[in-house]
């Protein structure tokens, strides 16, 4: 990170390299836009190499950082295109799933996906960096801009939301 | 043998911190286990919290960045001002940035030296001469 202070580009490509996927899927996850996502990876990396100097290594990890500049872009662009959100569940279903057990994990990915949908932004966000961005609280916390309290307090309230959709969707048997 | 953590707080600390109990704190990991020994409640809230976590992972799969991504944030990567990036890392040297002007204004005001003449002394000696001119006395010439 040093080197990309002092715009070492070949530096910078390993950063991206490193952490691009993990930024893209972030993204992917709170946008639920492949489009939108790329672009806000393109973004938020961009934001890293014109704001590298403001990165205090002491106060945050780089992860960290990187995770909070991404989730202010994607809620800026949220906030432009919140009219026209669609919520796409086909692209929130992998497509590795029994053809036998398809119609029911179908209906459990859908009622899934609605459910995080309608997830207020910093619960859904919370579970995200802690379940798919493998975040510890303390670190997701900071990306959030909270106490890690405060953060479990955001994860429970997610859980117990999500719990109490997925009950009707037992598996049989 | 640990007392065993109140039901409630089990439900609680598998909210907070998830299914996987090797991510809870040690003091609640070791009572809820104790818990989890005598309690079929607390079994299937167990249960019931793992299925939500592979529910999860399933509704949730890993996208890998498209290809050809990496490429395009490097091809529009802009060249940065160092000196301007410098000057913006820290507050305060925006700040005593802007000072600058001001002292500038402050060190060039101390050195003029000052005209005992005042501009309303200038303005009352130009009028007078305006009047002297006007009112010649025949035969001045």
């Amino acid at each position: 990170m040093e080197r990309v202070r002092n715009q070492d580009r070949d530096a910078f490509a390993v950063l991206v390299d490193r952490h691009l996927d993990a930024i893209h899927a972030f993204n992917y996850r709170l946008t639920r836009n492949a489009e939108d996502a790329a672009d806000l990876a393109q973004e938020t990396f961009l934001r890293v190499w014109s704001s590298a100097g403001t990165w205090k290594p002491k106060r945050v990890k780089f992860a960290t950082w990187l995770h909070r500049i991404a989730r202010n872009l994607c809620i800026d662009a949220h906030r432009r295109r919140r009219d026209s959100e669609q919520i796409d569940v086909d692209t929130l279903c992998s497509d590795e799933a029994d053809p036998d057990e398809m119609p029911a994990r179908e209906r459990l990915c859908a009622a899934l996906a609605s459910a995080l949908a309608a997830l207020p932004e910093r619960q859904r966000t919370a579970l995200l960096l802690c379940h798919r961005q493998g975040m510890s609280n303390r670190d997701a916390a900071a990306v959030l801009a909270v106490s890690v309290d405060a953060l479990e307090s955001l994860l429970a309230r997610a859980r117990r939301t999500l719990r109490t959709e997925l009950r009707d969707y037992r598996p049989p048997g | 043998m640990s007392r065993p953590i109140d039901i409630n707080d089990f439900e609680d600390a598998l909210d907070r911190h998830g299914a996987d109990s090797s991510l809870w704190p040690e003091t609640v990991r070791i009572r809820a286990t104790a818990l989890l020994e005598s309690s079929a409640r607390a079994r299937d809230l167990l249960a019931e919290a793992k299925r939500l976590q592979q529910a999860l992972s399933d509704a949730l799969p890993t996208v890998p960045a498209p290809p050809g991504l990496k490429t395009r944030i490097l091809a529009n990567l802009p060249r940065r001002d160092p000196w301007l990036e410098w000057l913006t890392m820290k507050r305060w040297r925006l700040v005593a940035l802007a000072c600058v002007p001001l002292a500038l204004g402050f060190a060039v005001g101390l050195n003029v030296v000052e005209d005992t003449a005042s501009w309303e002394d200038r303005v009352l000696v130009a009028f007078s001469e305006t009047e002297f001119a006007e009112f010649e006395l025949p035969g001045d010439e």
